[in-house]
């Protein structure tokens, strides 16, 4: 075949048109098709693309008028993904995943006009400066201690520990009776026993830790210096082995699903793991202690949070969305399932350890919910706390000393506040 | 002929090298300038990577990155693991190339064998070697059947660091065999054959033919591995995460740790940039030393 320079011209003349005609369509929804609302969700093995496309069906066929176009986000996830959609201008309508902070809160549409997001799991907790950005579909209990049943039994323990006093006994009888009593792991995981040994008081006694650690009213050492020197005296004591620092966060999983320590400090998202083993041992679960006399504090995500990007051309649409994927029956019953997660008046089937974990969920007052970490809401520290945290707390495995590692916490907040 | 009309001419004759070399420029600038200089702005912002909230701090981000412990810890690392990883990389691929760069099937089979790690992903190579070097590990529990204590691979800072410097070593030394090896063959028969003539023994036609001869490689080489191990990342995620308590956090895993995790991207791009400008000036400095080696080459 001959090529011309007319053929080229031509050839190029129709891609140049092409290209136009692509930019002009791309992303319209045109006058009288539907309005599209664009969804940044989280993907994972439990919730695919897929699993997405079937939450969202039935509102769609209720709403024909409103086409609900699910976005996955880049590798890094979705707090990766938000900066580069803003920057870009690419705005997506909704998010899920994210929580509201003093940085993303001028982004987000207010929802306080709204009962089904006020009146949603820990909304009072996820409010910044009395505003509701937020509405979730549940709660995914954190601050809790899964432990084995039969461990507990061969230490003579008869009950689960009510008391940090009971607890730092327990793991005494663990130890002699031949158990590691506490199974930890690297990664960013190093730092939950440590969360979950000193939160639950401290954040009690507390309650404004996080305006006051910001604020830098209250320090690390004052606060939280006694959960240090306990946690150093766990693995002093060989509570804690000081090699779990090199295991994987999956593998301190499976050591505990296969029997070879006795408790393991996780969020709820552990029974899905535990439901799905074979041959695991019997699991129980109680909360994470406080001192005694002190009503402990109970740590708390929300689960499935959804936020309006204030960016979006579509939030009376985007609304109507969120308001089917937080009261729906069904979509608050199978999003709650798919990670294991709880909401007062929302059955689903559940392993016995879940249904420990939704008693405990019944059990504990809205007003003892609280963050951990970096925070949620109005409770935040500057961002990169629990990274910190969970550096340093490595320290106190690989020979750092108690009173090094509460300085190094103050000069961080003193850097970062 | 007019000025015009020759300004015309010598505009006729650069056009089709201007409108070939045209696109491949705009697209160096659109993709490596254009953000290079928004990532120079970003640094001098404190822009948490929501919004349009810009907030100007001037060089504060590149004090802070000069000054705080977490950031230097990891520049040291990253130099360590930069000077040891090229020197480690460059020797083994050397002296195995010089081994196994003659024909025959066995040679075949290893330059294979030691190739082969260098095309796994980083990320696979990081969890092989975590699951090998564990506290639980293959290798641990060898060692636990001999009766002997574990040992602290991944759970002791140093050990991590050698750890890390070992795996990154491993995958990448065959890359530098190869070239090595690609070099060892451009090297013409006849100055071994008057050597041997000379008397000269294998290790003097080493040092006096072959390794001088290979300056062009060894510069290219040694450029390759200094600018690839800066910006090593993938295998630190994969192996220790960073850990234990921060010890074996690189550069890179700083920079996406800080501006992804804590929502520090002006941070974060100050970091880039300084690890920008160190890179391009250790490899200039690097090319601009091996000069001489290459002149003699060439003469």
């Amino acid at each position: 075949m001959k090529i011309t320079r007319r053929s080229i011209a031509l050839t190029a003349g129709f891609a140049a048109a092409s290209l136009v005609l692509a930019g002009c369509s791309a992303g319209g929804t045109g006058d009288s098709g539907p309005v599209e609302v664009r969804m940044l969700v989280n993907i994972t093995p439990n919730l695919t693309e897929d699993w997405w496309n079937e939450l969202v069906a039935p509102f769609e066929e209720a709403n024909p008028d409103i086409d609900v176009k699910i976005q996955a986000p880049v590798a890094e996830g979705v707090k990766a993904t938000l900066p580069q959609l803003l920057a870009s201008g690419d705005v997506p309508d909704i998010v899920e995943t994210l929580s509201p902070t003093p940085e993303l809160a001028p982004e987000l549409v207010d929802l306080s006009a709204y009962d089904w997001a006020t009146e949603g799991p820990l909304a009072e907790q996820y409010s910044i400066d009395g505003k509701v950005l937020m509405a979730g579909v549940g709660i995914q209990l954190q601050g809790v201690y899964f432990y084995n049943k039969q461990a507990f039994a061969d230490a003579g323990i008869e009950a689960p520990p009510a008391t940090t006093e009971e607890f730092d006994a327990a793991l005494e009888k663990l130890k002699a009776a031949g158990w590691t009593p506490i199974q930890t792991s690297g990664e960013w995981a190093t730092q939950v026993a440590f969360q979950y040994a000193g939160a639950p008081t401290v954040l009690s006694e507390n309650p404004d830790w996080f305006a006051e650690m910001s604020s830098g009213d209250l320090t690390f050492g004052e606060s939280y210096g006694d959960t240090v020197d306990r946690y150093a005296g766990w693995v002093a004591d060989g509570y804690i082995p000081a090699d779990s620092v090199g295991l994987k966060y999956a593998d301190g999983e499976q050591q505990f699903l296969a029997g070879k320590s006795a408790i393991y400090p996780m969020g709820s998202w552990f029974a899905a793991a535990a439901a799905n083993a074979t041959d695991a041992p019997e699991i129980g679960v109680f909360p994470a202690p406080a001192d005694e006399g002190v009503a402990p504090a109970q740590a708390a995500n929300v689960a499935n949070p959804y936020v309006i990007m204030k960016a979006s051309k579509q939030q009376d649409a985007a609304a109507k969305v969120v308001e089917f994927l937080v009261t729906d029956q069904d979509a608050v019953t199978a999003q709650l399932e798919a990670d294991g997660n709880f909401r007062p008046g929302y059955e689903y089937e559940m392993s016995d350890l879940a249904t420990e974990m939704q008693a405990i969920v019944a059990d504990t007052e809205v007003d003892a919910f609280t963050p951990l970490g970096d925070g949620y809401g109005d409770r935040t520290v500057p961002a990169g706390y629990q990274v910190e945290l969970n550096t340093q707390v490595q320290g106190l495995l690989t020979g750092t000393t108690p009173d090094a590692v509460v300085k190094a916490m103050d000069d961080w907040f003193t850097a970062n506040r | 002929m007019t000025d015009t009309s020759r300004a015309l001419i010598t505009w006729k004759r650069r056009l089709p090298g201007l409108l070939m070399t045209g696109p491949a420029v705009l697209v160096f600038v659109a993709m490596f300038v254009v953000p290079m200089i928004l990532a120079f702005v970003l640094s001098l912002t404190d822009w948490n990577g929501y919004g349009l909230d810009f907030g100007f701090v001037g060089f504060e981000n590149y004090f802070d990155a000069f000054s705080s412990p977490r950031a230097l810890d990891a520049a040291i690392f990253t130099a360590v693991l930069a000077v040891v990883g090229t020197v480690l990389c460059n020797a083994l691929g050397l002296g195995l190339a010089a081994l196994i760069s003659g024909s025959g099937a066995i040679n075949s089979v290893a330059r294979t064998v030691f190739f082969y790690p260098y095309i796994i992903s980083a990320l696979v190579i990081g969890f092989l070697w975590s699951a090998l070097l564990a506290p639980q590990g293959v290798v641990n529990n060898l060692v636990a059947q001999v009766g002997m204590d574990p040992i602290p691979f991944l759970t002791d800072p140093t050990f991590a660091k050698c750890a890390v410097i070992f795996t990154v070593v491993w995958s990448h030394f065959g890359f530098n065999m190869i070239l090595y090896i690609a070099g060892l063959k451009s090297v013409p028969a006849e100055y071994y054959e008057a050597a041997t003539v000379d008397g000269a023994g294998r290790a003097a036609q080493f040092r006096n033919i072959t390794f001088p001869m290979l300056a062009p490689v060894v510069t290219v080489n040694l450029v390759l591995s200094l600018v690839g191990f800066l910006k090593v990342y993938d295998v630190v995620l994969s192996l220790t995460a960073g850990g234990p308590a921060a010890s074996t956090q690189t550069i890179v895993f700083q920079i996406l740790s800080e501006s992804f995790i804590n929502g520090k991207l002006g941070f974060g791009a100050a970091q880039s940039v300084i690890l920008l400008v160190v890179t391009a000036v250790l490899g200039l400095a690097v090319t601009l030393s091996r000069r001489g080696a290459e002149k003699k080459v060439a003469e």
